[in-house]
C-alpha cells in the first residue's frame, strides 16, 4: 500500500462527500434548529461508513459490486424495483447537480441560466469521455477539498461550544410546538438521507473493481472509509455551524449555492467566496459524474451487461450509453427550469425509502462467512450494520408521511 | 459415502451472472430449463433475455415488457457451464452462442466516436 | 402460451391496470381538491417565509457588496437568481385562494412582494439598493410570518 496512495484517498472521500442536497439540508437544518440537528451527522456518517466499509470488502474480496447482489439475493423482481427507483433517485439527483453548477457558473459568467444548463452538460460528458476513472476522483475529490473554508469558517464564527456539544445529543428543541417537531424530525430524517445517499456506496464499490481491488486491499478499504469519511462528516459539520452562527441571525433561509456562500465571503472576503464557489463547483460536479456513473454501473450489473469506465466504449456499449444516456435526460429535467434545491429536496427523501432494498443485500452478503471466508463481518461490523439498517428502515417508513405533513420540509 | 452438498438453485444459480470463456460478462441467468428424466428433475440449460425474465414480472408489467423488449431468449445449454460460483463460467465465447449481441452493436456505433 | 393462459393473463394485466389507474386517480383528486381548499394560515405563510428569507438575503447581500466583501458580478448574478425565485414566490402567493380572513393579510404581503422585485431591479442599477427601505421590507415580511405562525 504506498502512501500516496492512501493520503489521496482519504482526501478524495473527504472532497467529495458533501454535494448540493447534502449542503443545503445541513445549511438549513443549522438555520432553523441551531445545533440541535447536529447529532444527525455523526450518525449518518458512521452509517455511510459502515455501509461503504462493507460494499468495498466486498468487492475486493470477492470482486461483486452492490446491484449483482441486489439481484442475486433479493431476487428478480424486488431488485428491479429497486433499480427503477435508484435510477428515478439519481436521475433527480444528477439533475440537480447540473443545476447546481450551471447557477454556480452564472455567477461568474452573467450567461443564461439555460445555456450554462447546456455548457455543464458538455463538459461533464467530455470529462468522463476522455478523462480516467482514477483521474475523475481525484480532480473532483481534491477540488471538493476548497469546502474546507467552510470548516474554518464555522470556527472562526466562535460558536458556544457548550451549544455545540449539547447537539450531538438527540434532542427536540425544548420550546417545539406541533409544527416545528414535525419539522424536526422532517430534516433529520432529509439529513440522514443526503448523507447515506444509496449512489454513494454503488459508486465506492464499483470504483473499488474499477481500481481492481483484492483482497489484500481490505484494509486500505477501511482506513480511507474510516478517516476520509469521518473528515467529510466534520465538513458536513460545520455547514449546520455556519447555518447557525450566520444564516439564523440573519433569517436567510438559504436556498442556492450563492446564499451559500454569503456566510463565507462575511468572514473571508472575496477569497473566500472564490474557494467557496470552487469548492461547490467541484462538488455539484463530482457528485453528478457518480451520479450518472452509479446509475449506468446498477443497469449493467443488474442486466449482466460488461460495465465499468475502465473498458473501452466500445466494449461496453449499453455501459457507455447509460451513463450518457443520463446525463440527457438530467439536463432535460434541469432545462425545465424547477430550482435544483426542491429538485434534489424530493430526490432525497425519496431515496430514504429505497435504501433499506440496497443496504440488506450487502449486509447479508458480508456477513456470510461462506462467501468472505475470514473477511465476513465482525460482531462490531454486524451489529453496526443491523443497527442502521433497522434505523433507515424506520426513517424511510417516516420520510413521505412527513414530507407530506410539513409541505414538503417549508414547514 | 459423503451425502451430495443440496444446490440451491434459485439461490445459487438463477440471477446469477454468466460470463463467457475470455469472463466477459454476457447476461444474467433470467430462468431455468428443467427436465424430467428418470433419474428425477435436472437442467437441461439457462436462459437469457426478455422472452426468459418477463414471465417472472406481473401480468401488467409482463406485457409492458414484452411490447418494450420483445419475446427473445438465448438457451445456453446446461454442457456450456463449466463452473457454477459468483458467476456461471461458461465455455464458448458470447459471441458463438448469441449473448451479447446489442452490447457489441452499440460498441460498433460508438466505435466511430473518437476516443472510444 | 395456450388461449386460455393468455386470456388469463390478459384479465390479471386488466385488473392489475384498474388498481393502478384507480391509486393514481385517488392521489390526483385528492391533491387537486387540495389545491382547490381556501389557503389557512399555514399554507399563506409558506410563501411570505420565503420572501422574508429572501428579502433578508438581498440586505446580506447589499451589505457585503458595500463593504467589498463580494464581487460586483457575484452581486450581479447573485440578484438575478433571487429575481428568479422571488417571481415564483409571488406567483405562489397570487394563485392562493385565502380564507376571507386571511384575505387582506395575502394583498399586504403581495405588495411587499411587488416592493421586493423592484428593490431586486435596482441592484444592478447606479447607487445599488436602498439597505433601509430592504431592512425594513424584511422586518415586515417576518412579522407577517410570525403572526401567520402563531
Amino acid at each position: 500500500m504506498k502512501f500516496g496512495e492512501i493520503f489521496l484517498g482519504v482526501l478524495t472521500a473527504m472532497g467529495g462527500f458533501v454535494e448540493i442536497g447534502e449542503l443545503t439540508f445541513t445549511l438549513n437544518a443549522g438555520q432553523q434548529f441551531d445545533w440541535a440537528l447536529l447529532w444527525v451527522v455523526p450518525l449518518g456518517t458512521v452509517g455511510i461508513m459502515v455501509y461503504c466499509e462493507m460494499a468495498g470488502r466486498v468487492a475486493a474480496v470477492r470482486g461483486r459490486p452492490v446491484f449483482a447482489l441486489v439481484r442475486e439475493r433479493t431476487g428478480f423482481n424486488s431488485a428491479l424495483l429497486t433499480l427503477l427507483a435508484s435510477l428515478a433517485v439519481n436521475l433527480l439527483t444528477c439533475a440537480a447537480e447540473i443545476g447546481g453548477v450551471a447557477l454556480l457558473l452564472q455567477l461568474l459568467l452573467g450567461s443564461p441560466y439555460r445555456l450554462l444548463i447546456l455548457v455543464t452538460f458538455a463538459m461533464l460528458v467530455l470529462v468522463v469521455w476522455f478523462v480516467s476513472f482514477k483521474w475523475i476522483e481525484r480532480i473532483f475529490g481534491l477540488g471538493g477539498l476548497l469546502l474546507i473554508v467552510f470548516l474554518v469558517a464555522a470556527v472562526y464564527f466562535g460558536p458556544d461550544w457548550t451549544h455545540v456539544a449539547q447537539g450531538l445529543l438527540p434532542h427536540v428543541p425544548r420550546d417545539a410546538g406541533a409544527r416545528e417537531t414535525l419539522l424536526y424530525f422532517f430534516y433529520a430524517v432529509a439529513l440522514l438521507s443526503s448523507i447515506m445517499l444509496p449512489y454513494e456506496t454503488y459508486f465506492y464499490a464499483s470504483g473499488g473493481i474499477e481500481d481492481e481491488w483484492k483482497p489484500a486491499d481490505v484494509g486500505l478499504n477501511r482506513f480511507v472509509v474510516l478517516v476520509g469519511f469521518a473528515l467529510g462528516g466534520l465538513l458536513s459539520a460545520s455547514l449546520v455551524g455556519v447555518g447557525t452562527e450566520y444564516f439564523a441571525p440573519n433569517e436567510i433561509q438559504p436556498q442556492s449555492p450563492g446564499a451559500a456562500a454569503l456566510g463565507i465571503a462575511h468572514v473571508f472576503g472575496p477569497i473566500g467566496l472564490l474557494l467557496a464557489l470552487g469548492g461547490m463547483f467541484f462538488a455539484f460536479g463530482g457528485a453528478a459524474i457518480e451520479t450518472a456513473l452509479s446509475s449506468a454501473y446498477n443497469l449493467a450489473q443488474f442486466a449482466g451487461w460488461p460495465w465499468g469506465k475502465h473498458l473501452r466504449r466500445r466494449h461496453a456499449g449499453r455501459f457507455t450509453l447509460s451513463w450518457l444516456a443520463t446525463f440527457a435526460l438530467a439536463a432535460v429535467v434541469a432545462l425545465s427550469g424547477v430550482n435544483p434545491i426542491s429538485i434534489v429536496e424530493y430526490s432525497i427523501v425519496f431515496s430514504v425509502v429505497i435504501l433499506p432494498f440496497t443496504y440488506f443485500p450487502v449486509l447479508a452478503v458480508a456477513s456470510d462467512r461462506t462467501i468472505m471466508g475470514k473477511h465476513a463481518n465482525g460482531p462490531l461490523a454486524n451489529a453496526l450494520g443491523w443497527f442502521y439498517l433497522v434505523l433507515i428502515t424506520g426513517a424511510g417508513i417516516a420520510a413521505l408521511p412527513l414530507l407530506f405533513l410539513t409541505h414538503g420540509g417549508r414547514g | 459415502m459423503t451425502k451430495p452438498k443440496p444446490f440451491d438453485l434459485v439461490r445459487d444459480l438463477l440471477d446469477h451472472e454468466l460470463v463467457d470463456v475470455d469472463h466477459v460478462p454476457c447476461g444474467r441467468v433470467d430462468d431455468i430449463e428443467l427436465e424430467l428424466t428418470p433419474q428425477g428433475l435436472s437442467i437441461s440449460a439457462l436462459l437469457v433475455g426478455p422472452g426468459a425474465w418477463s414471465p417472472r414480472l406481473p401480468a401488467l408489467a409482463r406485457m409492458i415488457a414484452r411490447a418494450m423488449f420483445g419475446r427473445e431468449r438465448v438457451r445456453v445449454p446446461i454442457d456450456e457451464v463449466i463452473d457454477i460460483g459468483d458467476v456461471v463460467q461458461l465455455r464458448s465465447r458470447a459471441t458463438q452462442m448469441g449473448l451479447g449481441i446489442l452490447d457489441r452493436r452499440v460498441g460498433r456505433w460508438l466505435s466511430r466516436i473518437p476516443h472510444a | 402460451m395456450s388461449t386460455s393462459e393468455s386470456q388469463r393473463e390478459r384479465l390479471h394485466a386488466f385488473w392489475q391496470l384498474v388498481v393502478l389507474a384507480g391509486i393514481t386517480g385517488l392521489l390526483v383528486v385528492a391533491a387537486w381538491w387540495k389545491s382547490q381548499r381556501p389557503a389557512d394560515a399555514t399554507r399563506l405563510r409558506l410563501p411570505i417565509a420565503d420572501l422574508h428569507s429572501q428579502a433578508a438575503e438581498l440586505e446580506a447581500l447589499s451589505r457585503e457588496g458595500a463593504a467589498h466583501r463580494v464581487t460586483a458580478r457575484f452581486v450581479r448574478g447573485q440578484a438575478m437568481q433571487l429575481r428568479v425565485a422571488q417571481r415564483h414566490s409571488e406567483r405562489e402567493l397570487a394563485n392562493l385562494h385565502p380564507w376571507p380572513e386571511f384575505a387582506a393579510g395575502q394583498r399586504d404581503a403581495l405588495a411587499d412582494a411587488h416592493e421586493l422585485r423592484a428593490h431586486l431591479e435596482f441592484v444592478a442599477g447606479p447607487g445599488g439598493v436602498d439597505e433601509g427601505r430592504v431592512q425594513v421590507l424584511r422586518a415586515r415580511l417576518g412579522q407577517r410570518e410570525r403572526a401567520l405562525r402563531d
